[in-house]
């Protein structure tokens, strides 16, 4: 069983090799002065495999010699090594069988130890050294060798949003479990793994939480500008959360920036999407590489800078990324009307430097900078009938989250009456503060949500964002009104900020968020 | 006065601490007398909840073994700083609701030393209270301060135990302020010696331990605010001592939190007090007295609070500072942090504001935006020349009704004529721009609030909206500002 999946695993690597090679020659072949330079002919490459390889490179040095040991429960089955063996950049995947290592249990070795030991044999024999040493336990090498298996050559490839969700769960839960090690580790799977304790997975929940909804009704294309062309997905919302199909062409971007409106308004025509939504990949990986600098747990100087960076990338429309059809808030006209209405939003004066100041400040006006957020909702199935009663709780410590953790199910459970949950009306809010303290000693707030009301609150703001227009803010006021009824949103005690909220409207909200969250001066 | 007993215990849970304090101390039975009225004060300076304000698991703990003593009463106290209404921001912070949880009562004290029971309107001293034989417990926490190094046991207790004779609008200092030669607008006290003000401030804070010294204090250091404080909003830190001092002496606390934190005995005049005087009667312990493990797996002393108020500002924001008392030092060292890490957007819109301050203070750098903080600023600049505006106008040549070139002629002619005089019309005026905050100290909140009738709230967002959050939990007092002329408010 174990050979069989090793079998399988390099002949994919060896696939994958060709299918590289393949790209680069027609690419090479593809003359720069006809009308088809702008199309990219990658045969039997989709493009998923391509955006994958080129992040692999770029956040992973999956480009770079390395040696991949494959184990089972620790002990050593076989070992490929990814050498570059000309200056061209060709890699090389070659099986190699170390004796020395056969039924051992390479967990007990020392990576250094092993690294040490494989450099001296390569460079002997190759004269090239490796830069880090992968181990890969079978188990988790198999889910990669189905996933492959089941979509590479595929046409028509479509990847659930689902089962990227669930790819990648299994892959950190293999990274935590210590079935995926790299020596010298990465810092993106330092992070990865470090975050992922203290901060309840929170990567891959978010991308369970997101699965489950439905944002937008029509299908939208994502371009991702890369050094080797913009690499186009298209994604169909479904469901279960959406899919992503890859467009088989990749498109090169136009060389006049002045024809760059029209090459989107084209693309949108031919892949029949609703929005065309376009990221500049290095833009993308210079926010990442910042991100995953940053030490677990987060501090407060961090959160204030990684929010900064976030909300700068999303500031600069038009450099960063771009949106066709633009969103009519961009309209001058429409931006000066909103503007009159005593509304302010404009992305480009986006206050980047001080908006996360302000939500930090919220949180330790609420919390006072240190204690435990007791967060309680309750979704409901689509017949209406209600789910358990889930939660989780947010640990706040020197102004800073510093860990988000799911709610205990004993505590859970406690707070049934008569073996039924409890309803989260402001009365009971109380009572379960008190019960909480039992349980977290340093409670100092308790959160009811509901989730339909929050996943309203999320589709209106994450499906209204693209087509932003000044009739819509009034339709987006109109559901943050409903922040008031406290079966939506309750928090105990009151404090001076969800008070302050309660009391004024959705409308009276939207303005203090474009007072606070966008600079004034624009013309 | 019994004699000093303090208890020290570093490492572990809070919980697990104040458990072994109160053991070393011999328990809570031995610390209080039988049958008495219990009042355990707390620490709640709003709008800084936390880590200012007592821990709740401490509080709890404390609660349920007074509930094993069979006292008749417990009331817990608290007073908020900045003026805010003590029952609003007692329900804000849950603490009314908790107490009464832990089965006790909650007795919120007004800025004007007048307790306020949770269930009834009635408003009665609590100087009164505390004096009689009651059993008196103070829970404070630690923060960082400027005038008096930090907030201790000495530091809480006087906001409960010195009497008040008359209505103060003063805020942070309202109890020592209600004195007469003190009282508000009586500046000219500031212009002989400001430097009194501070001896007389640690005369009142350690004169008021003279009425009654609590019968226990506990001061949890496992949350401790440092740094530029005294908001954490602000700029301050939360600092993690991993200790509790326990005792029935705050001087001898204080003095044993000095030295944990990092404090010199001549560092500040609250400590030099202590030192230097045999106040009370009162013998300071030694350190070997002090029992408790060791202070090795204590973290190390924080960074203290720097009382330079030049230092470190944004460009927009400058302080001009002539001779000037602690009180009105320490408010506007509050003001210009909240400027400066709230406000940091409110700079952008003003593009400059000038603080003056103290008597007899420099010439502002620019004549925009000046903020006049306090009576003694704005009686020793009356004849400053920033109040006025010079302005010179070129004078309108008359209009004649000249051909060109009888024009260009003329020209010539006056050009040749040596030299030349320039009719120039000089003008001056009002500078509009110009904020007066009267008070002895003016009260931050009441400084924002007169900033924002001034600017307006489109020039001073961030200022405007914590002001709109925070409205909830002002006293619904009369407003003493005078009103915005007509034609002020362009920044």
């Amino acid at each position: 069983m174990t050979g069989d999946i090793i079998g399988d695993y390099e002949k994919l690597l060896e696939r994958k090799w060709k299918e590289r090679s393949s790209a680069r020659i027609s690419d090479a072949e593809i003359p720069s002065n006809t009308e088809s330079s702008n199309v990219l002919q990658i045969k039997n490459l989709s493009g998923l495999t391509n955006i994958a390889q080129e992040l692999g490179a770029q956040l992973f040095d999956s480009n770079e010699n390395h040696v991949t040991i494959i184990t089972k429960n620790g002990k050593y089955q076989a070992a490929f090594l990814h050498l570059q063996t000309s200056n061209e950049g060709e890699t090389r995947i070659t099986h190699e069988n170390f004796q020395e290592f056969q039924d051992k249990n390479v967990e007990e070795i020392s990576p250094d130890k092993i690294l040490t030991h494989l450099s001296e044999y390569i460079y002997k024999t190759y004269k090239v050294k490796p830069n880090f040493i992968r181990i890969i336990d079978v188990e988790l090498l198999q889910l990669f060798v189905e996933f492959y298996s089941k979509h590479n050559g595929n046409q028509t490839l479509n990847v659930t949003l689902s089962f990227l969700a669930e790819l990648f769960a299994r892959w950190m839960t293999g990274l935590i479990a210590g079935n995926w090690i790299q020596y010298p580790e990465l810092p993106l799977v330092t992070f990865l793994r470090n975050i992922a304790s203290p901060y309840d997975n929170i990567i891959v929940k978010i991308l369970q939480f997101l699965t489950n909804k439905k944002f937008n009704k029509k299908p939208v294309a994502i371009f991702i500008d890369t050094p080797n062309g913009v690499l186009p997905l298209r994604f169909i919302p479904t469901a279960s959360g959406g899919e992503f199909t890859p467009v088989q062409q990749a498109k090169a971007r136009p060389v006049d920036w002045e024809d760059f409106p029209e090459f989107l308004r084209q693309e949108r025509v031919r892949l029949n999407v609703g929005h065309i939504i376009y990221f500049q990949l290095r833009e993308m990986l210079d926010f990442f590489n910042d991100v995953i600098i940053t030490p677990i747990p987060i501090t407060n100087a961090r959160w204030k800078s990684i929010g900064q960076r976030g909300l700068y990338f999303l500031k600069n429309y038009g450099e960063s990324w771009v949106t066709y059809p633009p969103p009519r808030i961009i309209n001058t006209f429409f931006r000066f009307f909103t503007r009159f209405l005593g509304y302010n939003y404009n992305i480009w004066k986006l206050s980047y430097w001080y908006a996360p100041s302000v939500i930090l400040n919220l949180l330790v006006e609420s919390t006072g900078g240190s204690g435990t957020i007791l967060c309680l909702y309750r979704s409901r199935t689509k017949n209406g009938r209600k789910k358990n009663l889930t939660g989780f709780t947010i640990r706040i410590e020197s102004a800073a989250i510093t860990g988000i953790e799911s709610t205990d199910p004993q505590f859970v459970k406690s707070l049934q009456e008569n073996g039924k949950n409890i309803d989260l009306t402001p009365e009971k809010a109380r009572d379960v503060f008190y019960k909480g303290q039992q349980t977290y000693p340093n409670l100092t707030n308790v959160l009811f949500i509901s989730e339909e009301f929050f996943d309203q609150l999320l589709r209106k703001l994450l499906g209204q964002f693209l087509s932003l227009s000044p009739l819509k803010l009034v339709n987006a006021s109109r559901t943050l009104s409903r922040l008031r009824d406290p079966r939506n949103f309750y928090m105990y005690p009151e404090t001076v900020g969800f008070q302050y909220l309660r009391k004024i409207g959705g409308f009276k909200l939207l303005r203090w968020i474009s007072r606070l969250f966008f600079d004034r001066y624009e013309f | 006065m019994a004699t000093p007993n303090i208890a020290f215990e570093s490492g572990g849970d809070l919980l697990a601490l104040f458990t072994r304090a109160m053991e070393k101390l011999g328990g809570l039975k031995n610390c209080l007398k039988e049958n008495q009225p219990t009042i355990v004060a707390i620490s709640m300076p709003f709008p800084e909840p936390a880590p200012v304000t007592t821990s709740f698991p401490l509080l709890r703990q404390l609660l349920q073994e007074l509930k094993t003593l069979n006292l008749p009463q417990i009331q817990v106290c608290a007073v908020p700083d900045w003026g805010f209404n003590a029952q609003k921001v007692a329900h804000t912070l849950g603490i009314s609701e908790f107490v009464k949880q832990c089965g006790a009562e909650f007795t919120a004290i007004n800025q004007n030393g007048e307790a306020i029971p949770s269930n009834s309107s009635v408003k009665y001293p609590l100087y009164p209270l505390i004096s009689k034989a009651t059993n008196y417990i103070s829970l404070p926490s630690i923060r960082f301060d400027p005038i008096l190094g930090f907030f201790g046991a000495c530091g809480t207790n006087y906001q409960f135990l010195f009497k008040p004779k008359k209505r103060s609008r003063n805020i942070n200092f309202g109890f020592l302020l209600n004195r007469k030669k003190y009282s508000r607008s009586n500046w000219a006290v500031c212009e002989k010696n400001p430097e009194d003000i501070h001896k007389k401030f640690v005369d009142v804070i350690l004169g008021s331990l003279s009425t009654r010294v609590p019968d226990l204090t506990v001061v949890d250091g496992s949350q401790v605010l440092v740094g530029q404080g005294p908001l954490l909003l602000t700029g301050g830190q939360p600092y993690s001592g991993n200790f509790l001092v326990a005792g029935n002496n705050p001087l001898a606390i204080d003095k044993c939190l000095a030295e944990k934190l990092g404090f010199k005995m001549d560092e500040t005049l609250l400590l030099k007090e202590i030192t230097q005087e045999n106040l009370l009667d009162l013998q300071i312990p030694q350190e070997e007295n002090t029992t408790g493990s060791s202070s090795s797996s204590q973290n190390p002393p924080p960074q203290k609070a720097n009382n330079n108020l030049t230092s470190g500002l944004p460009s927009r924001l400058t302080v001009e500072q002539g001779k000037t008392c602690v009180l009105c030092q320490q408010n506007l060292r509050l003001l210009v942090d909240i400027m400066s890490n709230i406000g940091a957007k409110d700079l952008t819109y003003l593009e400059e504001l000038n603080f003056i301050s103290g008597i007899a203070p420099p010439q502002p750098p620019s004549l925009r935006n000046i903020c006049l903080f306090g009576d003694c600023a704005i009686n020793s600049t009356k004849k400053y020349e920033f109040h006025k505006i010079k302005q010179v106008k070129a004078a309108k040549k008359e209009k004649e009704k000249t051909p060109k070139k009888e024009k260009e002629k003329a020209a010539k002619k006056q050009k040749e004529k040596a030299p030349k005089e320039k009719k120039e019309k000089v003008s001056v005026k009002r500078n509009k721009s110009i904020v007066k905050i009267p008070g002895c100290p003016p009260s931050p909140l009441e400084v924002l609030q007169r900033l924002l009738q001034q600017y307006s709230g489109k020039n001073l967002p961030a200022v405007s909206f914590w002001l709109q959050v925070w409205k909830s939990l002002q006293n619904k007092s009369r407003n003493t500002l005078p009103k915005r002329r007509q034609g002020d408010g362009k920044p």
